[in-house]
This record gives structure tokens, C-alpha cells and sequence, in this order.
């Protein structure tokens, strides 16, 4: 999100970019607009100084900003339509999901399907719109799954690094959540590998592996400043 | 020969030694004038928080907290004139959280909380809320345009009709009454619960906790629920419009809106159905791995079900 340089910068954004929270290109954006605009870097000059005044409180402890551009994109962007309710992430997952569990031709052909088109039953009155969400390619959804797979490698690494300092409640807490995720995962991968053409399949571990993520990055968030 | 001590000597030896094992309190107290849409921060170690929006272009927070306790932040223009903004830190030196805070905002304010173990309790505000606790509880009350509100194991209960509705955790219940635009509400062992009211699109999403839909979808809408196995229910007025689209890979399905009976799913596991209500419309679209699915009748008026809210 760029910061246009005639507008001053949100209270909430820059405040943000105080704390660190933005990413590397939307942090260059306010570092220019402030050498620019005196009411901003006077803005700026408060709220450093109401931190500074905050001496002493816990390190924030965020994961690496260049972690986070492309997964905050992709989970935290308001739906913008009904059928966009989350549709179009979760079909990028699903194509990672079922990438994760076989690469097939068979499958790939699936996946580029809309679930509804691969429903037996003709009483089912599914109403998906098929012109909201353009079906992934095969080569997106490869790239998709290696980098879901290694964002919640990061994830789980950023996590396991700041154990000691997190409340050992907290940990277990987090422990017995991500135990009953992988749990449901597991259980989805075996049934999928056994009927890998079943798209409800795809979609309920597409929806685990959210699921795991989301907690992942909720898990580093807490740890970053309580 | 047994020593006589008269009760009022006992009793308030009795209160010395209560009062000596309390933590010492202080007070505190801010207040500034603020912009009516001020964007006011407060994290760190508060143990309890009330939220209230307020008639009044300031912000006021009082409360108590432990002597040893740090309370630092303000507002953030230095001059007279309405502030857009403030911060707000605790930091107890147990690092336990504690203390008691009343934080009174101008109602259309944005207001963001983070700390690790609380009680928020949040009524009358309609600008933004974003509030983040480990333990807990959260209770938001009233009509904010948007509230985000992520826990690990707090319950997080929204009595109101925001726009925009993101609620979010790990083993807390979520209950949620009064409808809205976009609702999302996710868990992943909690349950969910939804009673009465109306939404335009509404996204419930749980591992293994139990979904309990008893509202209604506006035309045109659209409902999503997928757990894997937890069990749902679906409690929807007969007179709302929709087409359905329901699947489990090895869960059961229930149907007593309509006639129409379920069947068996892929290779003979699990079931699904699909069926159409008055004129259609609304789309209602359930997964589950093995989750129960149960579509009934809304047992009270349209809209209304009496579902049991903590």
C-alpha cells in the first residue's frame, strides 16, 4: 500500500511503522513521505517520544517483516465480495494441499475444476459462481505449495526459537491446538491419498492447513509483545 | 487458664493480616480532549478493562492497578488542541497480569488492546475495535463498524451488529448475537455459536468444535461452514430463501427443514445434499470430514432461536 505524498499518513499506519509492523516497501513509502511533510515527522517525533517514555517494557519480539509481506496479504484481506468470502485463498490452498499429498496428473486435471463441476449428485443446487475465482493454474499452485510449505517452516522455526521466552502456559496451550490440527490433517491426507479425486477432501484439508497456519502466525504475534 | 481477647481485638487483628497480604494500589487517571475518531492504544499486563464509548470528544482512563506497577503513554499532540491519539502501557513487575482499568473513548473511536490474560468488556463504541488476549474473556456489546478480536483460550462473546466481524481462537467459545455484514469466526476446539439475528455473508470455520448456526442469511447472502469434526447444526427459519449445498466424506447428515432426505456421499461414505428453500438465493454451503451435519427448522419465530450464550 503506497503513501501518497500529499495526503498525511494515517495516525493508525504510522504508528504501525513506529511499532515496526509494516512491511519493508509499505516502511520505505513512510520514510519518504515523512522526509517530505513536516506535520508527519512532527507526528513522528511524538509518538517516538510517547515510546520512549515506555522504556523498559518487554522487547517486542516480531517475526521477520520479509516473513510476513506475503502471508498478511493473503490472510488478512477482507473478503471484497460474497463469493470471494475467503474463496479465492482457500482454493489457493487447496491446490497447495492436494500438491502437498500427490502431484498426478488426474488431480491436477481436478483441480483446475471447480468443486462444484465434480459434484455426482444432480440434486445438489450449488450456486458457485464460476466468474469470481478464475480456477489456478498448475504451475501457480506448485508455487503456492512451496511456499506454504516453507512459510509454515518459518513459522514453526520462529516459534520454536522464542519458546524460552514465552509463558510456558501459552506454549502448551499452543502445542495442544497445533497437536489437534495435525491431528486433522493427518486423518484428511490418508482419506485423500486413498481418493484423490474427492474435492470436499481438498477442501477440508485446505481448510486444516489454514487452520495451522493462522494459528502459527497468531502464536508469533502474542509472543511479540504480552 | 485460657486468655480471653475481646472480638473487636480479633477482628481487627483478623483485618491487619488480611489487609497486609494485599498488594499495595494506586490510582490512575488521564484525561485529554481528542479527536471524535481518535485511535487509542493500550496494551501490557491489565488484567481487567472496560471499554466505553462515550458522547464526549476525550478520552478518560481511571482505574487501579499495583503500586510496583508501571503505567506509562499519552496523548500525542503536544499542545492544546484535540489529540488524534493515545498509548497506553502496563507493566506489572510480576510480569502476572493485574490491575483494574476503565478506558472511556469518544464512540467513534478506534480502539486496540493486547494483553496476555484479561477480561475486556467493551460497550457503546462504533468506530473500530482490534483486542487480542492469550486467556480471558472478551464482550463486546453495541454496533462498531468493525471488531477483530483474536484469543487462544478466552471465550469471546459479540452481542451487536458490526460491519465487519472477525473473531478468532483456539480452544475459547465464540458466541455471537445481533447479525452484521461479514462475519468470520474461526476456532479450532472452541465452539461457535451464533443466535438470532441477520448476516449478509458469514464464514464459520472449526477443527473439532461443535458450530451451531441459528440466524439467518439476508437474500443473496451467503453462509460457509466447514469443520472437520465438529458437529453443526443448522437452525434456519422456514421462510428464508436459500440453496443449499451440504458433504461430509464420512459424517451424517440430518435434514428435517425439507423432505428432501440425504444420500450417500463418494464410494458410498459420508452423505450430502443439496435442495432449494422458497425462491432461493442465499447460498448455504457446509463441509465436514466427519463431523455431524443437522439442518432443522428454527424452533421459535423467524430469525429467532434461543440458544444458550455464556
Amino acid at each position: 500500500m503506497s503513501t501518497f505524498e500529499n495526503d498525511h499518513i494515517a495516525l493508525e499506519r504510522l504508528s504501525d511503522w513506529v511499532d515496526g509492523r509494516l512491511s519493508a516497501a509499505d516502511a520505505r513509502d513512510i520514510e519518504r513521505h515523512l522526509s517530505l511533510c513536516a506535520n508527519c515527522a512532527g507526528t513522528r517525533e511524538r509518538l517516538v517520544d510517547l515510546i520512549a517514555e515506555a522504556r523498559g517494557l518487554p522487547d517486542t519480539i516480531e517475526p521477520p517483516a520479509e516473513l510476513w509481506t506475503g502471508l498478511r496479504a493473503r490472510l488478512s484481506a477482507p473478503p471484497a465480495t460474497v463469493r470471494s468470502s475467503g474463496t479465492a485463498r482457500r482454493w489457493q490452498l487447496a491446490a497447495a494441499a492436494v500438491l502437498l499429498v500427490a502431484l498426478s496428473a488426474g488431480v491436477t486435471a481436478l483441480l483446475l475444476r471447480r468443486p462444484s463441476e465434480s459434484r455426482t449428485s444432480p440434486d445438489v443446487v450449488a450456486t458457485r459462481n464460476a466468474g469470481s475465482a478464475p480456477p489456478p493454474r498448475f504451475a501457480a499452485a506448485r508455487r503456492v505449495a512451496a511456499d506454504y510449505e516453507t512459510t509454515i517452516r518459518q513459522l514453526r522455526e520462529t516459534l520454536d526459537e522464542r519458546r524460552a521466552q514465552l509463558d510456558p502456559g501459552t506454549v502448551a496451550k499452543v502445542e495442544a491446538s497445533l497437536r489437534v490440527i495435525d491431528s486433522a490433517i493427518a486423518e484428511a491426507r490418508g482419506a485423500l491419498a486413498a481418493d484423490p479425486a474427492n474435492l470436499t477432501l481438498v477442501d477440508l484439508l485446505a481448510a486444516s492447513y489454514e487452520r495451522k497456519l493462522e494459528l502459527l502466525r497468531r502464536a508469533s504475534e502474542l509472543s511479540s509483545s504480552i | 487458664m485460657r486468655l480471653q481477647l475481646p472480638n473487636e481485638y480479633i477482628f481487627a487483628t483478623m483485618l491487619l493480616v488480611v489487609s497486609s497480604q494485599l498488594p499495595a494500589q494506586r490510582s490512575v487517571e488521564m484525561r485529554r480532549a481528542v479527536t471524535p475518531t481518535a485511535s487509542i492504544r493500550i496494551m501490557g499486563s491489565f488484567a481487567d478493562l472496560r471499554i466505553r464509548g462515550w458522547d464526549k470528544d476525550s478520552v478518560a482512563i481511571t482505574g487501579t492497578i499495583p503500586a510496583d506497577a508501571r503505567f506509562n503513554g499519552g496523548f500525542l499532540s503536544a499542545d492544546k488542541t484535540s489529540s488524534p491519539g493515545a498509548k497506553f502501557y502496563l507493566e506489572t513487575a510480576s510480569g502476572v497480569p493485574a490491575g483494574k482499568l476503565e478506558l472511556r473513548v469518544p464512540a467513534g473511536a478506534r480502539v486496540w488492546a493486547k494483553s496476555g490474560s484479561a477480561t475486556i468488556d467493551v460497550e457503546g463504541v462504533s468506530g473500530g475495535l482490534d483486542l487480542n488476549i492469550i486467556g480471558g474473556s472478551v464482550v463486546v456489546r453495541g454496533r462498531p463498524h468493525d471488531v477483530v478480536v483474536e484469543s487462544m483460550d478466552g471465550n469471546v462473546s459479540m452481542d451487536g451488529t458490526p460491519s465487519y466481524l472477525r473473531l478468532k481462537t483456539a480452544t475459547g467459545d465464540i458466541a455471537v448475537t445481533g447479525g452484521g455484514e461479514d462475519a468470520g469466526l474461526t476456532t479450532i476446539s472452541g465452539s461457535i455459536r451464533v443466535a438470532a439475528g441477520r448476516f449478509e455473508r458469514a464464514r464459520m470455520e472449526s477443527v473439532t468444535g461443535t458450530v451451531v448456526f441459528g440466524a439467518e442469511i439476508a437474500p443473496g447472502g451467503a453462509l460457509d461452514v466447514d469443520t472437520h469434526s465438529g458437529a453443526i447444526d443448522l437452525l434456519v427459519p422456514r421462510t428464508m430463501s436459500a440453496d443449499y449445498d451440504i458433504a461430509t466424506v464420512s459424517g451424517t447428515i440430518e435434514n428435517t427443514l425439507t423432505n428432501r432426505p440425504a444420500v450417500p456421499g463418494r464410494e458410498g461414505r459420508g452423505q450430502e445434499i443439496g435442495f432449494t428453500t422458497g425462491t432461493g438465493g442465499a447460498r448455504v454451503y457446509v463441509r465436514s470430514f466427519k463431523g455431524n451435519v443437522r439442518v432443522a427448522p428454527a424452533p421459535n419465530v423467524a430469525g429467532k432461536v434461543q440458544i444458550k450464550v455464556f
